[in-house]
């Protein structure tokens, strides 16, 4: 690939849930008023030797999650809502909790339909890249701490919306190879 | 081997127990669980000081060895909780597990994988754990305990022969985060005493033959100044190799019946 300008083009955000869910199909979430941000957090652990001193001779890679934000300008509302009772452990209605700790994966494929406690609450999140022709997939996605921050006024409301991908597996050991080769995120057409 | 930073990569607790357990349930190899923590092992040796009165006082001439044990600690957090069951009744000399949902307890066939800490019958005090059994023999509620990892790992995989949960084997915190549970096992070179009918043939002849036992007699003479002698018994320690296993050794346990 040579060198050049990088640009992505009008992104669609689209996101696709549980089986049983509003959002079992990929779905339009809208699009963004600024650009969406994709930040990966490394994990790097050093590694520390007396001889060294305070500098690291070696570091180990242990693992990575990713940030999204996106800032929601014309969305569909129903779809946002879908991905909040979703990221709050699968829930029933909008607003509503479920049991403290509830988990999100629940040891269950990606999509796996069920309750609360039962089915798979991870939210694939997509990106399209029309003129890069470069997509983004995060497979295992949720909203995080502080999910949206909604202006309400007169004015059309710009939703900030915070993901975070994390590298979700249902076996944690593999046969001892244990994340080897699982993917956080991939430039694959969503479907 | 050249000297590097030694990382062990994900490892796996797994663990075997004796031929009482029903079919599957620590019969054969069973997965008990990944830990959040790295795995500690401390490994203790015995050693008591000689001295000798015309060294003076408080002054080491020369040190005893008196044999080693193992202790591992853990924290598990991913883990079957009813591998763990298991574990902990063997620990405690084979308690009689009890189920109220079961119409003839003990039995797992209607245990649910979520139950955790079965009713126990502990038994009456006193009770051995190896009972002069062979490894994995009904009856010998030693543990063997594994810790498995990937093949292309730097680190071998480590097998304790005997072990069993100690002291305060578990703390286990019950909330809404996901629960860890602390181990710390003991692993020991346990040493079956037979159980040979009387009267026993202490003689050397007999020794590392099926019916040996584990101490002999020998006889063992001693000058004193008068030039004569005065003779004494000691205990002499006999093996055999079907019983003298290692503390441990890095391969790993596989589900083969051992008899």
């Amino acid at each position: 690939m040579a060198r050049d300008f990088f640009i992505n083009g009008p992104t669609m955000v689209f996101v696709k849930g549980r089986t049983d869910s509003t959002i079992a199909n990929l779905t339009e979430l809208g699009l963004t008023d600024v650009p969406v941000r994709v930040r990966p957090q490394f994990r790097h652990r050093p590694i520390k030797v007396d001889a060294w001193g305070d500098a690291p001779p070696e570091v180990q890679f242990m693992l990575a999650t990713v940030e999204i934000t996106a800032s929601l300008i014309h969305f569909d509302r129903d779809v946002l809502d879908a991905c909040l009772r979703l990221s709050m452990g699968g829930v029933l209605d909008t607003g509503m909790l479920p049991i403290a700790g509830t988990r999100l994966g629940n040891k269950k494929p990606l999509f796996h339909p069920g309750s609360s406690l039962v089915g798979n609450h991870f939210v694939q999140l997509a990106l399209s890249g029309p003129i890069s022709g470069k997509p983004w997939r995060f497979f295992a996605c949720y909203m995080n701490t502080i999910p949206m921050d909604f202006p309400l006024g007169v004015e059309k409301s710009a939703v900030v919306t915070n993901w975070t991908c994390i590298p979700y597996d249902r076996d944690l050991y593999n046969g001892g190879t244990g994340s080897n080769a699982l993917y956080l995120w991939d430039h694959g057409t969503p479907s | 081997m050249a000297r590097d930073f030694q990382i062990a990569g994900p490892t796996l607790v797994s663990v075997r127990g004796g031929m009482h357990w029903a079919s599957g349930y620590l019969r054969i190899l069973s997965q008990l669980g990944l830990c959040q923590e790295a795995i500690k092992i401390e490994v203790k040796n015995f050693h008591r000081n000689i001295g000798a009165d015309s060294t003076g006082p408080g002054v080491t001439v020369d040190v005893m060895v008196n044999s080693t044990e193992c202790e591992v600690s853990m924290r598990l957090i991913h883990f079957d909780p009813l591998v763990l069951s298991c574990c902990i009744s063997d620990s405690m000399g084979g308690a009689t597990l009890i189920d109220p949902n079961l119409a003839n307890p003990p039995g797992f066939n209607n245990v649910r994988d979520s139950d955790l800490f079965l009713g126990r019958k502990p038994p009456p005090g006193g009770r051995l754990l190896g009972n002069g059994l062979p490894r994995f023999a009904s009856g010998n509620y030693y543990v063997g305990l594994n810790l498995q990892r990937a093949d292309d790992m730097n680190e071998r995989p480590w097998r304790f022969f005997y072990a069993y949960l100690m002291q305060q084997p578990i703390q286990h915190k019950i909330g809404v985060e996901a629960s860890v549970v602390e181990l710390k096992w003991r692993a020991i070179r346990y040493i079956p005493l037979w159980q040979s009918p009387a009267p026993q043939d202490f003689s050397e002849a007999n020794a590392n033959t099926n019916n040996a036992p584990a101490w002999v007699e020998q006889l063992k003479s001693i000058q004193k100044p008068n030039d004569t002698f005065d003779t004494y018994r000691m205990l002499k320690e006999i093996r055999t190799d079907s019983y003298d296993l290692p503390l441990w050794d890095h391969t790993t346990d596989d589900d083969s019946n051992p008899f």
